[in-house]
């Protein structure tokens, strides 16, 4: 009955073949009745190709396969033209197919016992070899349905939102196929049910990432932030692939099941295999989700439109190294270190890029920052084992930095590409509706209270004080941070929406609201950051805490400890010093931005060192690139001294050696038939021998 | 007892031989070395009792394909080749690789004691090698026979394709000579 | 056994019929161009492969155990025959004006593909010089065909010279096992070795003819050290005939490989697995290292040649079941993704043959840039190419034969390459596009043909690996 599922994904990915296939096409096929042909043939062959695939689901379902591809067909007969409008039908249709899927999938799970809830779909067996069967199947248990939810819920709205934003643009039918694929290749990471497949997932989200980073390609920079981008996660995902390989090696299988069922029995608390392969998995998650010390991507990355900085960069695909963390429980708790590191580095980043964002201009980048920190918060939460907490954290930061996102987008647009905050102000009056759901969304993340931030923070930070793997400098950091985080957050909305305008004439002229296309997904998500902490209100605020028990059954196989019970009242008391601190964060933020707009000014002019080293961001890309870059014939990244082309410039952080190398391989071949000789010989030599 | 000290001498001569075409600055000598390190072969399948071998080895490699070198060699008119100059790239390390080969070669010749297995073809004692070599080139080994046709083949496509003339305008000299002949008519 | 078997062969005779018929025609036509050489050479494969397909499932020794066909040498036949119609798609528009003898060039194409049948059905060490030599002369001579070009007949004479040099080496290598067992067929060589040498005094001789014939073999796969010739070769060639090498010589050479080392000369193959573990990193590191700064398309992808046969080499140290049939499942993925590769470069060559001179082409061609894509990331061995199920099935015979550290290095290598894979896209799809070079004829029926077929075959083989695995698995019958 749940076989459906499997079609979650495909509708994405069929979505994703047809616009590009449009995309690509379409300055052939310019206003030729043929191209409908085309299209519709090609949409009838994935059609029959899902129809081959798999026999074993029933037919009807297929057929709703072929429901586009007819479609196309009629479209054909009753000579409608492709056009831009049909792009985002199949586009944003898709998706919300996938989301009434997904509803109904939910549905359907938590109709269950909650034993039951464990489901494998498998779609066809991708090869079987000796004791090794490797099948193409999907799992939903309460993590991937809620995963799920979050990529299609969000992944909806934002596309939504990007048929107004992304109006008018001449690739439109290419954006929207990678947007398509990301949510295709973001569902395969979450719904998969073992790690290759889970990989196959984690490595399409960070093409399609690089490809919409670097979506208008034409501007140098854009290229170059994509190829930044792209490099350091393969230096992320190399770290992943050597976990996978070590756990093929201890298990002998790679599915969740197996390796999760046998975790104790195979692996030693404290191991040093379960250690290892857990750090290696987190050093994929590091590239992934941007924490310490692959984070240098993400800031950069925002040169890519801003839909997709919401969708990929803040809501879905940054959170795939959370997400994976909390499926690998059963093995990472059985490694105390590990978990000591992930929460290490969850803190650490958290605070970290917070004081990043107190400095920067850029209106994106600020909130790029603060992804990084908040991605920062989830870690911490599952490094002391609050998987759910950590998860439920991850589902409310998808609604309120999406809406973050998106309200960054609407003033973009109204400012008409302007991006610098320092060149707005005062925007409070002209554009009234994006300026309550910024409110909004950012009363959310500060953690006020009542909204879903609070919430989830809060049962995160309470974690990391009580739970047998936390510490109250763990929970210290945190408390620090939120204070942090309301204050950038607060100075962010201030800048823009408060104090005098800063604009030239030109622009303040055609300051002008948005679109409803693009308003309402952010209705829909200020509503939802508002009531979204209420599926998970703590017992000790008088809730249930619905989202842990439901999210319970994935824990099945963790390594359990006993830590010690802590009374109701400190829970209050630590609380309402998180409420305080952020308070105290606001509080800052009104004095400095509002009332007395001077004193950044004149801090900055009194400390400006300290001033340089927030606003260079501690000098971290440039003390990368003298490490790896400069020691390296800038040859890394993508400095174009090597090669203008910028790409070229961009092998890896051991570019030197390898290009060095290479060029002396190349000398070796000198042209001279003797010399070949010789090496013919000498290889007979060594074999010789 | 005497055939194996002929055959040594044959054998050393032969080396000497083939070191001789490869330091020889005139081609001409050259060739001729190579014709004496073949000849020598031939002696040494003649102490096997393999006459026939000899013989094709006489009249293959000496008499018809260096010949043709030789002719190849005259006809370019090729003076002394240029050797010093190309081989003098790296030399040291040929030599050193070479030399090392050969002291494989003999480590492995003295320390296994070379004893070569009898064939597993029975070789009929009433007949002579020329008719042992035919019997089994048309019985056992019809196929390889057969195949090299085939190897024969593909030499001379190569040596019509490669070695043909071809001018940049052949084909519009043609087109020219049709023309001509259709004006005629 | 007088065993005349025809039947076992007539793939090769048709072949051999139809290569003599295009002789023919050339010299006998007076207008070359009217004849649609490609067509007929196809269908010869064509009849070749319906020959094959009644022979297949049969097992048949013939011609005095000269041969011996078994299931095993019925995939590859049918693995040439197909890169064989491939290469014939590929070739006419390619080679339209630049070669006069058109005719003598499918005819080459032909007799170089009977020589590789010959290969794979060799049961003699005598037969297995002979198909390796027929393979190796026509490919010469196709090097060299471009005559107005110096880098055509350079890699002729350079492949040539080196290649006599390693079949001289091979040869003397066949004369030492003679020596030492006193016969060239495969199964009397298990024989007597058993019988007369098992580890005594003169198995050192024996093991060095061994190595020697191992020279010879891995010179053809392009194995470092012996991989000198190739970029050279590789980039100066007409690329219709790079395409058939790297492909079709590469797969033939590996089957020789496999054959000769697993059944003639299984007893020996032990001393060499450590040996071969060193070439096969130094091979595809150094294949890997030097393709990361070539600028010319070509001689990239003869870098990436040498790099791949380095992974299939792991496949061979494995020794075990999975391991060698891994290898022949990625031969077949290699050659359909590197045939794709080279009918792209077939058309694009007008515009040049650096990675500049491809910018932009991406979207200017969207057809080529698709097909692209798809073989590059095949090359990558990203899902669900068939690259990558050929790396993951020859790792995984890898990692159960206990080679853990091997796959690190592999998987270490494979992600080096991916740099220089996906710069060709990079240039195809970010860069602007250059004006240099004319319109392109980008609408050629046969090569839009041949790219359609080793696409849909790359993503076959991705996506439904476990049919061919199975019946690589189910046939690869030689084991040490």
């Amino acid at each position: 009955m749940f076989d459906f599922i499997v079609l979650i994904p495909l509708f994405p990915a069929f979505g994703a073949f047809l616009n590009g296939i449009y995309g690509v096409f379409r300055s052939n096929w310019a206003d030729k009745p043929s191209h409908t042909i085309g299209i519709a043939s090609i949409g009838l062959a994935f059609g029959l190709m899902l129809l081959l695939v798999y026999k074993m689901v029933s037919v009807p379902i297929v057929l709703l396969a072929l429901v586009p591809a007819l479609g196309a067909f009629l479209a054909f007969i009753f000579g409608y033209r492709w056009s831009d409008k049909l792009v985002s039908i199949i586009g944003v249709g898709s998706i919300g197919i996938s989301f009434i899927l997904s509803v109904l999938a939910f549905w359907k799970l938590i109709h269950l016992e909650p034993e039951a809830r464990f489901i494998e779909v498998v779609f066809y067996k991708w090869m079987i070899s000796g004791d090794l069967s490797l099948d193409i199947a999907f799992l939903l248990d309460p993590l991937s349905a809620v995963m799920i939810l979050v990529v299609t819920g969000v992944g909806f709205l934002i596309h939504v939102y990007s048929v107004g934003y992304m109006h008018n643009d001449p690739s439109y039918p290419r954006f929207f196929a990678y947007l398509n694929l990301f949510v295709f290749f973001m569902l395969i990471l979450v719904m998969a049910n073992n790690f290759p497949m889970m990989f196959i997932g984690w490595e399409g989200v960070g093409l399609c990432s690089y490809l919409l980073i670097g979506f208008w390609f034409e501007d140098d920079y854009n290229a170059y932030a994509g190829n930044k981008a792209f490099i350091v996660n393969r230096i992320g995902d190399f770290g992943f692939l050597l976990g996978m390989f070590l756990i093929f090696v201890t298990f002998g299988s790679l599915n969740y099941k197996d390796v999760f069922e046998t975790a104790s029995r195979v692996l030693s608390y404290n191991g040093f295999t379960v250690t290892a392969i857990t750090l290696l998995l987190f050093v994929g998650a590091t590239g992934k989700s941007s924490q310490i010390p692959l984070y240098v991507w993400l800031p950069d990355a925002m040169a890519g439109p801003t839909p997709v900085s919401a969708l990929i960069h803040a809501a879905t695909m940054v959170t795939a190294g959370v997400y994976m963390v909390a499926r690998c429980n059963a093995l990472y708790t059985l490694a105390p270190i590990s978990m000591a590191v992930v929460a290490t580095i969850g803190a650490l980043t958290a605070i970290f890029a917070a004081s990043m964002g107190f400095a920067q201009r850029d209106i994106k980048r600020i909130l790029a920052y603060s992804t990084i920190s908040q991605l920062g918060y989830m870690f911490l939460g599952v490094g002391v084992a609050a998987f759910s907490a950590g998860i439920f954290h991850l589902v409310t930061h998808a609604f309120f930095k999406a809406l973050l996102f998106l309200s960054a987008g609407s003033v973009i647009h109204a400012m008409g590409g302007e991006q610098d905050v320092m060149k707005m102000g005062g925007l409070k009056g002209h554009i009234k509706k994006t300026f309550i759901v910024s409110l909004v969304g950012t009363l959310a993340i500060a953690g006020a209270p009542g909204l879903s931030g609070f919430f989830s923070k809060d049962e995160i930070l309470w974690q990391a004080y009580s739970s047998p793997y936390g510490s109250v400098f763990l929970w210290a950091i945190g408390v620090i941070t939120a204070g942090m985080t309301a204050f950038y957050m607060f100075r962010w909305l201030f800048l823009i929406f408060f104090g005098e305008e800063r604009m030239d004439h030109e622009t303040k002229h055609h300051i002008h609201e948005s679109p409803n296309v693009m308003l309402v997904p952010l209705y829909i998500l200020a509503f939802l950051s508002i009531v979204g902490g209420y599926i998970g209100i703590p017992e000790s605020l008088g809730g249930k805490n619905h989202f842990h028990h439901f999210l319970e059954p994935v824990t099945r196989y963790a390594y359990k400890i006993e830590g010690p019970h802590y009374s109701h009242a400190l829970e209050y008391a630590l609380m309402i010093v998180s409420v305080a601190v952020a308070f105290a964060g606001f509080a800052i933020a009104y004095i400095c931005y509002v009332k007395n707009p001077s004193i950044p000014v004149k801090f900055a002019e009194s400390y400006r060192n300290i001033y340089r080293w927030v606003y260079n961001k501690y000098f971290v890309d440039e003390l990368y690139e003298f490490l790896f870059v400069k020691g390296t014939l800038n040859t890394c990244f993508g400095l174009k001294a090597f090669d203008e082309k910028g790409i070229d410039g961009a092998v890896n952080g051991t570019g030197k050696s390898l290009y060095w190398s290479s060029i002396l391989t190349s000398k070796l071949q000198t042209g001279y038939i003797y010399h070949y000789v010789w090496g013919i010989v000498l290889g007979l030599l060594i074999l010789l021998f | 007892m005497i055939q194996e000290y002929l055959g040594y001498a044959f054998s050393f001569l032969a080396v000497v031989l083939a070191i001789s075409t490869i330091i020889q600055k005139n081609p001409v000598y050259s060739a001729a070395s190579l014709i004496g390190v073949m000849l020598m072969l031939a002696c040494n399948y003649v102490l096997l009792n393999a006459e026939f071998i000899a013989a094709i080895q006489v009249i293959v490699y000496v008499g018809a394909i260096m010949v043709l070198f030789v002719f190849v060699i005259m006809l370019l008119n090729i003076e002394y080749a240029k050797r010093e100059k190309l081989y003098y790239r790296g030399r040291i390390f040929g030599v050193i690789i070479g030399v090392a080969l050969l002291l494989k070669l003999l480590i492995v010749g003295y320390s296994m004691a070379i004893k070569i297995q009898q064939g597993d073809l029975p070789v009929p004692k009433d007949l002579d090698s020329t008719k042992v070599v035919g019997k089994y080139l048309f019985s056992n080994y019809i196929l390889p026979f057969e195949v090299i046709s085939v190897v024969l083949l593909i030499g001379i496509i190569g040596a019509v394709v490669l070695g043909r003339k071809e001018r940049p305008n052949g084909e519009q000299k043609e087109e020219v000579v049709v023309k001509t002949i259709g004006s005629t008519h | 056994m007088a065993n005349f078997d025809f039947l076992s062969i007539s793939p090769d005779l048709v072949l051999i019929a139809f290569a003599v018929l295009f002789l023919l025609m050339g010299s006998f036509s007076r207008t070359p161009g009217v004849h649609n050489y490609n067509m007929l050479s196809i269908s010869a494969f064509s009849l070749a492969i319906l020959f094959n397909l009644l022979l297949f499932g049969s097992k048949r020794f013939g011609f005095y155990d000269m041969m011996l066909y078994d299931e095993l040498a019925g995939i590859f036949r049918f693995i040439f025959y197909g890169i064989g119609i491939i290469v014939s798609l590929m070739s006419d528009p390619y080679i339209e004006g630049k070669i006069k003898h058109k005719g003598e060039y499918y005819a080459l194409i032909i007799l170089s593909i009977v020589g590789m049948s010959f290969i794979a059905t060799s049961y003699d060490l005598i037969m297995l010089v002979l198909g390796v030599e027929a393979m190796s002369l026509s490919v010469y001579i196709l090097a060299g065909m471009f005559k107005h070009d110096e880098a055509s007949a350079e890699a002729s004479i350079k492949y040539f010279l080196l290649g006599a040099f390693s079949t001289a080496i091979m040869l003397l290598g066949i004369a030492f096992v003679y020596g030492t067992v006193g016969t060239t067929n495969y199964s009397l060589i298990v024989q007597n070795y058993n019988k007369y040498l098992h580890g005594g005094i003169q198995t050192g001789i024996f093991l060095f003819g061994v190595a020697a014939i191992l020279a010879g073999v891995l010179f053809k796969i392009a194995a470092v050290p012996f991989h000198m010739w190739t970029p050279d070769v590789y980039e100066g060639a007409p690329t219709s005939v790079t395409a058939f090498m790297i492909s079709g010589v590469k797969a033939a050479s590996f089957f020789m490989l496999i054959r000769v080392f697993l059944i003639a000369l299984k007893v020996a193959v032990f001393n060499f697995v450590d040996i071969m573990v060193f070439i096969s990193i130094i091979t595809m590191t150094l294949g890997n290292i030097a393709a990361l700064t070539q600028r010319n398309i070509k001689r990239m992808l003869a870098y990436s040649s040498i790099a791949h046969a380095g992974y299939m080499l792991i496949g061979f140290v494995a020794l075990n079941k999975t391991g060698l049939a891994a290898i022949v499942f990625y031969l077949i993925a290699y050659a359909l993704m590197n045939l794709g590769a080279f009918a792209v470069l077939v058309l694009l060559e007008e515009k040049g043959k650096d990675l500049e001179h491809v910018s932009g082409c991406g979207f200017l061609y969207p057809f080529l840039g698709l097909m692209m894509t798809i073989f590059m990331f095949s090359m990558v061995g990203l899902p669900p190419t068939g690259g990558f199920m050929g790396k993951f099935y020859v790792f995984k015979g890898a990692l159960e034969a206990g080679y853990l550290w091997l796959v690190i290095i592999a998987v270490l290598n494979s992600a080096v390459s991916a740099y220089f894979y996906l710069r060709v896209l990079v240039y195809m799809f970010f860069e602007k596009p250059i004006d240099a070079g004319g319109a392109l004829r980008t609408s050629s029926a046969t090569v839009t043909t041949a790219l359609v077929l080793t696409s849909v075959g790359i993503l076959f083989l991705g996506i439904f690996p476990q049919f061919f695995f199975e019946i690589t698995t189910k046939y690869m019958t030689y084991l040490p």
